[in-house]
């Protein structure tokens, strides 16, 4: 009886996810089964490309975030208390701002006249002004911009719970820092590293206000695709094509990122 | 092996405050010393400080004779055991004791063979295979010893080792310690606020208070003999008597003189084990008279608190019928039993 009653408590969630879920999803994969919409999205090289930026731009942005994070969360986390918090605070500015205005900013700095080339030109570094925007490697900067907050915070989360003298064992053992670093400290933040991983290449394989203002339009990205496929040549099915082909490129991915930890990390998952 | 030696060691984290105050000890070769202490007295520091985990503000830290302060933690070639076992939780026992070698750059086959060789001595050998997370508190702690013991250390560390686990395998532990710590010929230092456990193991043991080392001796010495109130109290006397004066042996205690054991002159205060004060018919010398407050039974004697007229004394009797409460006695302090203590 108490059971039954706890279990309605579910029902409202339960519901929610159904209706804007499930059946959003189904919606959306059912139009595209039978039809052509596959090979032909797989066929078109133009497509292949645009999927191919996409993985690429999302794993360098993972491999950034990861590689920036990691120091920023090991030094926050052993912070004190209180600067502790007041830093976990401002990593966390990025994700605060608008994602419009955020972009805008990325656009002032990385543009013919923007701030970066006056300074390469005024340093005399180079005679021409470089392109940086509306190109892979200015979504590239932008979604990093964007993602680190969320890897540093889920890898502030890991850091927390290892125990310092575990790193003093291994110095007091003979491991130089370097060595405590790779083969003490990295491995036990495997759990932090794949969750903020995971977060971070979601995001960057589906985000679309970034590369939208970033990119261009010579520089799609598989959501942008799908907006000008939907919106631009009102060709619905092949919309839906994309965003199928985008839901299981981002789940084989994570999968086998849980596979890489899973191989790194060899403790038994319950212990 | 070596020879460990503190030199006019001092600790402060910032200016006003001293954790360590002018330390000096000496550890043999294959000696154990234990440092004893209440938590807060610098115990810990100091066994940090000669990992080399923390830098001191002040003075040396010589192994053979050498200065090793300016040695950075992993060239210093210790073994230690943390109180957290800190073990590494995402490699196996195997690979836990392996570590150490594998800094040292030691051949598989060689590892292997010494890896095995002490997972036998420390009865680990069944676990290998296991991860830190399947272990009880004491496999934890064994591993933990079997990998500062595999590198053979100069000097081993022992940080509370034993404060985790339950009385039982506490005892058990601290013999296999000491087992190992024999049978290796290893200088130990070893940090505990547990005076049984320390006396229970030690070859000296250094009482700490407050940053200062107030004693250094054997378990027996500081047992028998204890130096100041401080050590006395620690080590479970309850009897103190405050002293006014103190000339040649002789003690003013509120107006009564007493004799004592030795002669300090800078005693502050005398103390005496309860079962060592004898019940009397006939006032004497350093003899105190009162009546009896309180009695309990400890199994083997009654356990008096007696009113004198230099404060309560707690008084052991054996073989008596239970005395009543107001009985009024005269206790009489023995000369040698009698220990002068300074402040």
């Amino acid at each position: 009886m108490k059971n039954r009653s706890a279990f309605l408590l579910l029902l409202p969630g339960v519901l929610a996810i159904c209706l804007f879920l499930f059946f959003p999803l189904l919606q959306t994969i059912w139009p595209t089964l039978g039809g052509s919409g596959y090979s032909h999205f797989l066929h078109s090289g133009y497509n292949r490309n645009v999927l191919g930026r996409t993985l690429l731009i999302a794993v360098i942005t993972t491999a950034l975030a990861l590689g920036l994070g990691l120091p920023l969360a090991l030094w926050i986390a052993r912070q004190k208390a209180s600067v502790k918090s007041l830093l976990s605070v401002v990593i966390l500015f990025p994700i605060l701002t608008n994602a419009v205005v955020r972009n805008f900013t990325w656009i002032i700095i990385l543009g013919k006249d923007g701030v970066l080339n006056k300074v390469l030109l005024g340093l005399h570094l180079t005679q021409h002004p470089v392109t940086l925007l509306y190109t892979n490697a200015a979504i590239v900067i932008g979604s990093v911009y964007l993602f680190l907050p969320i890897m540093v915070t889920s890898l502030i989360g890991s850091v927390d719970e290892l125990n310092i003298e575990v790193e003093e064992a291994a110095a007091v053992l003979g491991a130089k820092p370097w060595t405590t670093l790779t083969k003490v400290i990295i491995p036990q933040l495997t759990t932090g590293i794949l969750t903020g991983s995971i977060l971070v290449f979601a995001g960057a394989m589906t985000a679309y206000t970034t590369p939208q203002l970033l990119g261009g339009n010579r520089h799609l990205v598989m959501s942008t695709l799908i907006y000008q496929q939907a919106m631009t040549l009102g060709d619905w099915n092949q919309a839906s094509v994309v965003a199928v082909v985008l839901i299981i490129m981002t789940v084989i991915v994570m999968g086998l990122m849980r596979l890489v930890t899973r191989w790194l990390d060899r403790r038994p998952a319950n212990a | 092996m070596a020879e460990l030696e503190i030199r006019d060691l001092e600790m402060s984290y910032d200016k006003h405050h001293q954790i360590l105050k002018d330390l000096n000890l000496q550890i043999k070769d294959g000696e154990l010393v234990s440092i004893l202490g209440p938590s807060g007295c610098g115990k810990t520091t100091t066994l940090r400080i000669i990992a080399g985990l923390l830098p001191q503000t002040g003075g040396q830290v010589l192994v053979d004779g050498t200065d090793v302060s300016k040695l950075p933690v992993h060239k210093r070639q210790f073994g230690m055991v943390f109180q957290s076992y800190a073990l590494f939780p995402h490699l196996t026992v195997f690979d836990n004791v392996a570590f150490g070698l594998k800094q040292r750059k030691v051949a598989k086959a060689e590892i292997q063979k010494q890896v095995s060789e002490i997972l036998t001595i420390t009865g680990l050998d069944a676990l290998a295979k296991r991860f830190p997370a399947e272990l009880s508190g004491g496999q934890q702690q064994r591993v933990s010893l079997a990998r500062a013991l595999v590198v053979n250390p100069r000097l081993l560390l022992l940080d509370e080792p034993l404060s985790n686990l339950d009385a039982k395998l506490r005892v058990s532990m601290r013999e296999e310690i000491r087992r190992l710590q024999q049978r290796l010929q290893m200088t130990a230092m070893f940090v505990t606020h547990d005076q049984e456990e320390c006396f229970a193991i030690s070859d000296r043991v250094a009482v700490m208070n407050q940053g200062k080392i107030e004693q250094f001796d054997t378990p027996q010495n500081i047992y028998r003999a204890p130096k100041t109130v401080f050590v006395a109290r620690f080590i479970g006397y309850e009897n103190f008597l405050p002293v006014t004066s103190a000339q040649q042996g002789q003690y003013q205690v509120q107006g009564d003189t007493f004799q004592a054991a030795a002669a300090v002159p800078d005693a502050t205060a005398l103390t005496i084990r309860p079962d060592r004060i004898q019940l009397v018919t006939e006032p004497g010398a350093n003899t105190v008279g009162g009546q009896v407050k309180s009695s309990t039974y400890l199994g083997n004697a009654y356990r008096y608190v007696v009113q004198t007229a230099l404060g309560e004394l707690k008084v052991d009797q054996v073989g008596f019928d239970r005395l009543a409460d107001q009985t009024s006695v005269q206790l009489h302090l023995p000369q040698e039993a009698l220990l002068a203590l300074q402040a």
